[in-house]
């Protein structure tokens, strides 16, 4: 794995494709190849709404890369300092045993060039300092880069909210005491309907984004989970 | 070197602020401005493929004269200079023979007027009009009948909103990245979201509650809410009192619209309606019922928006934190506005061609009504509209039946199209003066009312790579050729010195960040301290400008006509990939979406024997043409659903040409189905026969 980490937070992603159209601008690539994708899958109706899951690929920039094993001129490299994993143009024939290679797909054919493109997060943005510029443009800013350690950690701090409100602990609600309440019941299913567990698995939509409607198709909601 | 460079997005109307690095002349990086918290840095996707719009050379890249028939694709390509003789000497023609008021002007409207309708108000011709009858009219007449004050008179407070309702509006797929945003920002935060729609768009995806509801019917569901409102008295009490005039009539004229009733009118449970009035309540008054964007869509949609209005003020919603939050101009922050070079000419006396303000008292006269200039000029009624000049705009793809529109424009003397892009319009005109896309141009300053007021500024990115030029060099060009020599502007610079007198504000002033705040403090009023301009003062219920012209002030509901068996209303809408038909040809977004679909519910789709990606016919008056369908649940099954935009047909597009369905050739006699109260055409009351094939 390479020092970064991308993440995508789902729940904020509106599968506009922001990323895929900056990406391929500031790559100056023509139509074909994508170095990174957004994959929208659904609607389903999840609880009485409908959700769609928008899922991001780009290169997982592996450990032990196969498209770098599989490229016989050495083309394909996995950079020494961060570990980014990055095709030199002028040393790929496009034999094109990368693309063969990849499990996911990340080196893409550029027919204009006869060559591989592939993501690079950005590396001459990263070395300004800068961010890869799919995450840059992000129009609702839910593609994180940098490294793991330093990342914020959205999930848990969403969940953690949520959570606060539930046991009115160091969380502010506007308006006071009364609509501490309104906030429990809103989190609650309006009516009292619902109860907290499910509520709590609801919070597990943005990883497994059809959990609830497998259980409603007789799953137990966890298989996903697990 | 590298140096950034602030400017005004022009992918769509939105005009979101941008920064571009540039080098030799050349966009290194664009993105949006971090001047504006949010921005968040971010574009759309259609902001993030400018480059390759000035990189495409399938666009007009010289001035052109039209050899041949009208639409035939002959063009002659000239100079500038004989361009402008050319558009001047038949200007100057069509005004000698019929008066200045036979010149009509058309755009998309936006803060950039001020010279081109100065030019018009130069030439002495009253008939100016945006492209708002095919778009937001019903809403701005809608806020003017309850508040006395028009739509943007009023902000959207979506960051600090606790409960948000889309019905006419579609944010998280007709991006404005600031307002996605603020909404995701609130959201985060608890705010509540709620899609009131004929289909699961995108925001659907995102929201607490969905109501997919019948088409037609979203005035019923309106009704119910305001009468569970009152009924059960969980409106703002106080507010009312101060604020709001005729209540009583308006509760007695909702008493027989029950949630149950409305049920069975819109298809949403009568439970669901009162639990969604119980969240209303709780939120209120930081509740959001955005009276929509695109709401030409039935032929009584201007009351659908005049009951969103009419809601958000029971909730104490509009002129409140959270909720719709009245602007601040210049002088409400004891600042000077920009100076008008509209100012520099009186108003035209003329009456208007489209009869707006005289022959149709109950619309404001402003931007007027583009179908009925389209009507002046077929019928030479009041008098003859002969020349005309289409700035960055597409009527033959944005309003219905365009073959009868291309009969109109060929009875005219003159037709210019000023266009950054091939379109329709432009390929029909008899000159096509090519704009330069909007990173290779400025426009005038521009100034945006708000919490925080600010001036802003579009500037030239890189220069233009071909024989394109900004607005205001075509206006000054053809200013200086009709005797308007105060247009006659050498340089943008003295455009924007001549706004800015008076104002304390330099033009070096907009070079650190694109922008000139005008305040520090964003400025919200006390609920005590509101004030509206109807004659009241107040929000009124019953409109007497509007009595007084026999026109009700709460209109009865009228049940929507039903598709016959295996016919389907006709809905269409945007995305976030393309604007219109303008970017369909952009070869990024073009790759991202290169045709639109048919969104067809399954249940109708298993009947008529259609799978998910058949290829289907779809005719209308024998007017038929083909599409893949997209087979759903998440779509009501009395409508059928399209992307607009799509159906090009051009040679010069090599890309768009012959994709997808143009869902306004589906409207025949649609010219003529508009709302009479609100102005704007009723797009959504056509019907279409889908088959496989």
């Amino acid at each position: 794995m390479s020092d970064y980490y991308l993440f995508q937070d789902s729940e904020k992603c509106i599968g506009c494709h922001s990323c895929e159209v900056a990406c391929k601008v500031n790559k100056n690539l023509t139509q074909g190849p994508r170095p990174c994708r957004v994959i929208g899958v659904g609607p389903r109706s999840v609880g009485g709404v409908p959700r769609t899951a928008y899922v991001f690929m780009s290169c997982f920039h592996c450990e032990n890369p196969w498209c770098v094993a599989a490229c016989p001129t050495g083309a394909m490299q996995k950079r020494e300092k961060d570990g980014i994993v990055f095709v030199d143009p002028d040393l790929c024939v496009g034999c094109k045993a990368c693309i063969a290679s990849c499990p996911w797909s990340a080196p893409q054919w550029n027919p204009e060039t006869g060559k591989v493109v592939k993501c690079d997060y950005c590396m001459d943005r990263i070395d300004q300092g800068l961010k890869p510029a799919c995450v840059t443009v992000c129009t609702t800013q839910c593609l994180h880069f940098g490294k793991p350690d330093e990342m914020p950690n959205i999930r848990q701090e969403r969940h953690a909210r949520k959570v606060a409100v539930l046991g009115n602990i160091g969380v502010t609600i506007p308006g006071g005491e009364a609509d501490v309440e309104k906030e429990i019941l809103r989190l609650n299913g309006q009516n009292g309907e619902g109860s907290c567990e499910q509520n709590m698995a609801e919070d597990s939509q943005p990883y497994f984004p059809f959990v609830e409607q497998e259980k409603e198709q007789g799953g137990n909601g966890k298989k996903n989970l697990s | 070197m590298s140096e950034k460079r602030y400017s005004i997005c022009g992918m769509c109307t939105c005009r979101c602020p941008i920064m571009a690095e540039v080098e030799n002349n050349e966009i290194r990086f664009l993105q949006g401005s971090p001047h504006f918290p949010a921005m968040k840095g971010a574009v759309c996707p259609r902001g993030a493929a400018g480059p390759a719009l000035i990189r495409d050379r399938e666009r007009p890249r010289n001035p052109m004269i039209r050899v041949g028939e009208r639409g035939g694709g002959q063009w002659r390509e000239v100079s500038w200079d004989e361009a402008l003789d050319y558009v001047a000497d038949k200007m100057k023609a069509a005004m000698d023979k019929y008066g200045a008021r036979t010149v009509a002007f058309t755009d998309r409207g936006g803060p950039f007027r001020d010279m081109h309708q100065a030019f018009l108000r130069g030439l002495g011709t009253p008939n100016y009009c945006n492209h708002d009858s095919s778009c937001a009219r019903n809403v701005q007449h809608a806020a003017l009948s309850v508040t006395g004050m028009g739509r943007k008179a009023v902000s959207y407070d979506l960051k600090n909103a606790r409960h948000v309702i889309l019905q006419f509006r579609n944010i998280f797929e007709a991006v404005n990245v600031q307002e996605v945003n603020n909404l995701m920002d609130a959201m985060d935060n608890g705010c509540r979201l709620t899609v009131i729609d004929i289909r699961a768009n995108i925001s659907a995806s995102k929201a607490d509650n969905f109501f997919m509801i019948r088409p037609g019917t979203d005035y019923a569901f309106n009704l119910a809410v305001i009468r569970e409102l009152l009924e059960t008295t969980q409106y703002n009490v106080e507010y009312a009192r101060l604020h709001i005039k005729d209540l009583d009539k308006l509760a007695a004229f909702v008493q027989p619209y029950t949630p149950e009733w409305a049920e069975a009118e819109t298809g949403i449970p009568a439970h669901e309606l009162r639990r969604f009035v119980r969240e209303l309540a709780q939120a209120a008054p930081s509740v959001i019922w955005h009276p929509g964007w695109m709401a030409a869509r039935y032929k009584t949609s201007f009351y659908v928006c005049r009951s969103i209005y009419i809601i958000n003020a029971l909730l104490g919603a509009i002129g409140a934190k959270g909720g719709l939050p009245l602007v601040s101009k210049p002088g409400d922050v004891g600042r000077k506005g920009l100076k008008k070079l509209t100012d520099l000419y009186p108003k035209p006396e003329e009456k208007r061609a489209d009869g707006v303000g005289w022959r149709y008292k109950q619309f404001e006269s402003g931007p007027g009504l583009t179908h009925l200039l389209y009507e002046a000029m077929d019928t030479a009624d009041p008098y003859p509209v002969k020349a005309y000049i289409c700035f960055r705009h597409d009527p033959l793809m944005a309003f219905p039946e365009p073959e009868r529109l291309k009969e109109i424009f060929s009875k005219l003397d003159l037709m210019v199209s000023v266009t950054f892009t091939w379109s329709d319009t432009a390929w029909f005109s008899d000159v096509v003066l090519p704009l330069s896309p909007y990173l290779e141009r400025e426009s005038v300053l521009a100034c945006k009312n708000g919490l925080k007021p600010y001036f802003f500024r579009r500037q030239r990115v890189v220069e233009p790579r071909f024989d394109t030029r900004a607005e205001w060099e075509i206006w000054a060009g053809l200013a200086k050729r009709l005797g308007l020599d105060e247009l006659a502007f050498e340089s943008a610079e003295d455009i924007w010195n001549f706004q800015l007198e008076g104002t304390g504000v330099s033009v070096g002033d907009f070079d650190a960040t694109g922008k000139v705040g005008l305040t520090d403090t964003p400025q919200y009023r006390a609920m005590e301290d509101l004030t509206f301009k109807t004659p009241s003062g107040k929000i009124e219920m019953i409109s007497e400008k509007l009595e007084a012209l026999d026109i009700p002030s709460l209109l009865p509901y009228e049940s929507p006509e039903k598709p016959e068996e295996g016919s389907f209303r006709l809905t269409f809408g945007r995305c976030a990939l393309h604007t219109q038909g303008h970017t369909v040809n952009n070869p990024m977004l073009f790759e991202q979406m290169p045709e639109n679909v048919l969104w067809i519910n399954s249940g109708s789709a298993e009947t008529l024997g259609i799978a998910d990606g058949d290829t289907v016919a779809v005719t209308q008056n024998g007017y038929t043409e083909t599409i893949r369908a997209k087979v759903t649940d998440f779509i009501h099954p009395e409508a059928v659903f399209v992307i607009h935009g799509f159906g090009h047909r051009l040679p010069p597009e090599s890309r768009a040409r012959n994709r997808g369905l143009a869902d306004n050739k589906f409207m025949k006699g649609g010219l003529d189905i508009w709302d009479k109260v609100g102005g704007a055409v009723a797009y959504q009351e056509h019907f279409v026969k889908v088959r496989k094939v």
